[in-house]
Order: C-alpha cells, then sequence, then structure tokens
C-alpha cells in the first residue's frame, strides 16, 4: 500500500532510447546513470505544478516551491518505486510537503479574500511576492469558497485540492500523500460536506453520511 | 451545481506557465543541481560534525587567534603584524592554513566495510528541513527512515553489485562511495596546484556539476565547489589530503574571506570563505560559500546564492539561495541507528534490491 517501500525493479529501458520516448519510471530509472535526463521530468510535469502550486499559495512562490520540489524529487530519486509508470503523484505529494511550510500564507489569502472579495493571490503581471495588489474575484461564490478552504484541516484541503484541482484519482491522491485509500475516502467526503455547507445556493444533494448514523 | 464544480471554478483562471517560464525553471533546477554537489544519492547536501573527531591538539593549535576572531569578525591582532603593531585582517590563506593544521590533526580511522556513515543535514530552499541519511561505508547500502511509517522503519536501497568498482555507473558525488572516495582522495597529490588540477581532470571529482548544467569545469566557481564538496566529507577524507584540501583553496582566483561573519542555515556562527562567478547574458550572479566553524575553522555547511539579472520572467524569483548545514556525520555500526542511540530492531529493515536494473 505505501509507494515507497516497494522493490523497485523496473524493466531497463534500451539503452539508447530518448529520453522523451521513456515513461516516468523509466526516466528515472535512467538519470541514476545520468542526472542531466531529469530535466526531461521537470518540462513533462512542472507546469501542471506550477499551476497547481500557483492556484494555491500565488504565482511568487510558486516557482519556489516547484523548484524545490523537483530538487527533492532528484535527491530522492532512488527511492522511487519504478513500478509505477507515472511520477506525478509522487511528485504532488512532494510538493504538498513543501507547500505545508507556507500554510499561514495559504490561509491568510484564503482569509483576505473571504473578508474583502479581493483575492491577493490573484496578481497582476509584474507584481512581486509581497504585492498587495490583488484583483477582486469574479466568482460571486469565491469569498465563501475561500472560509471553506481556509476551515479545512491541512490533510483535508490536501486531499480537496488534490482531486478537484489537480485531477488526481482516489488511488492517486493515496499513494501521493502516503495515506490509506479508506482515508482518502473519509477526508474528502468530510472536505466536500464543510464546502457544501458554505455554499448555501448549491441544490440540495443528499450524502452518504447523511443517511448514515454515527 | 455541485461544491465540486464551484471549486473547480475558483482561481480557475490561474495561467499555466508558459514555455519560456518552464525553460528557467529547469534552468534553475539543473543549476541547483549542479550546486548541490555531492549529494546525489547523498541527500540534502552537508554534512559534519567535525566536533566529535575534534581534538584538545586541534582545538588548542589556534586558540588565541580564533578567541579574537569570534569576537571581533575576522579583523585580528596577531603575532607579527604589521611594523607598526596595528592589528590586520587575517586572509583567506591564514584562515585555511589554520584550517589545513587542525584537519590534519584528525585521528582521521578508517572505518569498516560494514560500518555506517550517519548524516543529519538542515537544509533550506523554498522551505527548510532536517535530512538524515546512512551510507554504509563500501558504498553497497544506503539506508533512511520511512517518512511513512509510523514507527520506526528502516529502508535500505542496496545497490550491490553495481557499485562494483569497473562497473560502468555514474558517480553520483563522492559522498555515495565513501570507502572507494578514500582510496582515491588518498591518491591526490598534496601540492594545491596539482590537486585542483586533478580535481578538474578526473570524472569521479568532476561530479555532475560539470556534467551537468552550463558551469565551465575550468571556472574558479567549480574548482571551489569542487573542492567544499570534498571538505563536507569529514570521515572519510584522509586528514592530510583535507588539510591540502583547505590550502588550495587559497588558489583559487578569486576565492577570499567574506568580511563579515555568516551565519549557517542552522543559525551557528561562522566565517565565510566565497566564490563569485558571473556569466552569460542575461546575467547570472552566483555567490558560493563554504562557511567554517570560528573556532576550529572546520566545515560547516555551505550557501549559493544566485541572482538572475534578466530572467524575463516578471520580477519573481530574480534571486534565490540554497543552504546547507551538516549538522552530524558520525560513524554508527547500524543502519537506522543514530548516534549513542538504540539499534532498531531487524524487523524494522526492508533492503530492496537495486542491483538488477541497469
Amino acid at each position: 500500500m505505501i509507494a515507497s517501500i516497494r522493490p523497485s525493479p523496473a524493466d531497463p529501458p534500451a539503452p539508447h532510447a530518448a529520453p522523451e520516448t521513456l515513461d516516468d519510471a523509466q526516466l528515472i530509472g535512467r538519470s541514476l546513470d545520468e542526472p542531466e535526463v531529469f530535466a526531461e521530468l521537470y518540462h513533462r510535469h512542472a507546469g501542471e505544478l506550477l499551476r497547481y502550486v500557483a492556484r494555491r499559495l500565488g504565482p511568487a512562490l510558486a516557482d519556489d516551491v516547484v523548484g524545490e520540489t523537483f530538487l527533492i524529487a532528484f535527491r530522492r530519486r532512488t527511492r522511487y518505486d519504478r513500478t509505477r509508470t507515472k511520477a506525478l503523484p509522487w511528485l504532488y505529494g512532494i510538493a504538498a510537503n513543501v507547500m505545508s511550510q507556507h500554510r499561514r500564507s495559504e490561509l491568510r489569502a484564503y482569509r483576505a479574500l473571504a473578508r474583502t472579495g479581493v483575492d491577493p493571490v490573484a496578481q497582476s503581471t509584474g507584481s512581486d511576492a509581497d504585492s498587495v495588489d490583488g484583483k477582486v474575484t469574479a466568482q460571486a461564490s469565491a469569498p465563501a469558497i475561500a472560509a471553506a478552504l481556509r476551515s479545512l484541516s491541512e490533510g483535508d484541503r490536501h486531499v480537496l485540492l488534490l482531486f478537484a484541482w489537480a485531477d488526481l484519482s482516489y488511488e492517486e491522491v493515496a499513494e501521493a500523500l502516503g495515506i490509506p485509500l479508506g482515508t482518502v475516502r473519509s477526508r474528502l467526503n468530510r472536505a466536500r460536506r464543510k464546502m457544501r455547507a458554505a455554499l448555501p445556493d448549491l441544490d440540495p444533494i443528499p450524502t452518504p453520511e447523511t443517511s448514515r448514523h454515527g | 451545481m455541485d461544491e465540486l464544480t464551484k471549486l473547480r471554478e475558483f482561481r480557475a483562471d490561474t495561467s499555466p506557465p508558459d514555455d519560456e517560464h518552464l525553460t528557467a525553471g529547469a534552468g534553475r533546477l539543473v543549476t541547483q543541481i549542479r550546486g548541490d554537489g555531492r549529494a546525489g544519492r547523498r541527500l540534502a547536501g552537508g554534512r559534519l560534525l567535525r566536533m566529535t573527531v575534534a581534538t584538545g591538539a586541534r582545538r588548542a593549535v589556534l586558540a588565541g587567534l580564533t578567541a579574537a576572531a569570534v569576537t571581533a569578525g575576522v579583523v585580528v591582532a596577531v603575532p607579527g603584524g604589521d611594523s607598526a603593531g596595528r592589528p590586520h585582517a587575517l586572509t583567506v590563506a591564514e584562515i585555511l592554513d589554520a584550517a589545513a593544521t587542525n584537519a590534519a590533526a584528525a585521528p582521521g580511522k578508517e572505518p569498516g566495510a560494514h560500518q555506517w556513515l550517519y548524516t543529519r543535514d538542515y537544509g533550506c530552499w523554498a522551505s527548510c528541513r532536517t535530512t538524515e541519511d546512512w551510507f554504509r561505508y563500501d558504498g553497497n547500502q544506503d539506508a533512511f527512515l520511512d517518512p511513512e511509517a509510523k514507527g520506526v522503519h528502516v529502508l535500505i536501497n542496496d545497490f550491490g553489485a553495481l557499485n562494483e568498482p569497473g562497473a560502468n555507473r555514474y558517480v553520483e558525488g563522492p559522498g555515495a562511495r565513501p570507502q572507494e572516495t578514500r582510496r582515491r582522495m588518498a591518491e591526490l597529490p598534496m601540492e594545491p596546484h596539482a590537486l585542483l588540477k586533478a580535481l578538474r581532470d578526473d570524472p569521479y571529482f568532476a561530479d555532475v556539476r560539470t556534467k551537468f548544467g552550463s558551469l565551465p569545469a575550468s571556472s574558479p566557481m567549480a574548482a571551489f565547489d569542487r573542492v567544499v564538496a570534498l571538505l563536507s566529507l569529514t570521515v572519510p577524507a584522509p586528514p592530510k589530503l583535507t588539510a591540502a584540501l583547505y590550502r588550495s583553496l587559497a588558489y583559487i582566483p578569486g576565492v577570499h574571506l567574506l568580511a563579515k561573519p555568516m551565519k549557517d542555515i542552522a543559525g551557528r556562527p561562522g566565517l565565510a570563505v566565497e566564490a563569485v562567478s558571473v556569466q552569460g547574458k542575461p546575467t547570472t550572479t552566483a555567490h558560493s560559500y563554504l562557511i567554517l566553524d570560528p573556532k576550529t575553522y572546520a566545515y560547516r555547511g555551505k550557501r549559493l546564492e544566485v541572482r538572475e539579472s534578466d530572467t524575463r520572467i516578471p520580477k519573481q524569483n530574480r534571486s534565490w539561495s540554497v543552504s546547507s548545514a551538516q549538522l552530524a556525520y558520525v560513524v554508527v555500526d547500524h543502519p537506522g541507528q543514530r548516534p549513542g542511540g538504540p539499534v532498531p530492531p531487524p524487523s524494522s529493515i526492508t533492503v530492496r534490491d537495486f542491483a538488477h536494473d541497469g
């Protein structure tokens, strides 16, 4: 269940296969001998990670967080479970860990948005990390969503946003965060329930939890 | 419309990075990996605790000099200063010579092939973290604690035959194969110029920084970083060679002592020796620092500061830095064992075979 403790043999790729023809696991295996091919992994996945991190922390922090994520990944590449051909969940997991150090900043922005309707994270191009300009959000429900996101625990927020923004499956979220599948389900249920409660305009949808007792 | 749809609309206009942005990011990663030096399989850079092997003799060598250095930065009175008796600033050569003298006095006992080098480092980039690793002295295994386990779970990567001498395998920094590194270091010349040349020309020591990235192998900063990488290997390095490495730094053009003391990233006071590199267009200026214990001049950590003059990325990340501090680097008998700590039971150890993937 825990990805990182599996033995990691992978079929060896053809010795001279071009990096772009390898899957992530083969690429990581190749990078043990040829570290420069690790840059290919960056080109493959950094775009998605940057957008995800920027959406949570703002563009100013995204470069550093994603840069560090890949550096940590590079250093841990001997630990990668090469039975997994897609490295993105692994990278999201590392990023979640790095992002946790910026939790206050993330929460501050949700709070500001919830109070003022101005999203500090949606910066105009060219503003720097300390910029106070943001923009008034166009989404009417944005302040309520921000307030709800702020109210979630760190673990619940990771699960919810990896699912909703990074489009990871339950299994991939479990792999990314190193938690059991059942925990992913229960965290996601709890987080969605809180979101729903915060958004009164939604159509009422009965949830599995409401029909359960206890 | 449900809550997930609403959530997916939230900040949905966050734009993905363009190609230029990604290229700049990849370049930054490459620079960092290069600056990471001997890391590779060795995790977060840095290693230290010279103190654990410090001897009274070593500490005494420059006691008078260093006491003043601690209180007065690096401007201290030394015997035989100028004719007017004024204090003069210690030169980088004097500091490095003192470091060399201390290093040469270390016991330098070679670990057993199946003993483990325990390292604890503290490093910062976008975030800060402490990392612990165990490297078996023969280089065939490394170990770490499973971060996802509730109790103690030691994971061992077994590289076995991949690390046999002559195996066609990229060497990721000398720290990954301590025994071989010691043997190779012992064969290096002691004369500073010859030593620097040997480090440049030997692929084993050239390391990632010349195979990966754009810093020319012949540049002073590359020479500086190669030496710093080896200075951090305080346990496997032969003491005389460490001494020669310290002295060689003074022969690298532009390498100088920073006028002010510099704390390492763990907050411990230190003296910094600096190399600067300016290259490319738009210009990238890099400052590489070796941080030394202000009393013993032993290796404490390092820092890389990079400033990009025009990245075409709007004002973001125009400068960044990476630092590491070596908190411990000592010999233990078992993987997963901390100095003076308990031996993890066999049931908590999982060995993973890496020997048949190449």
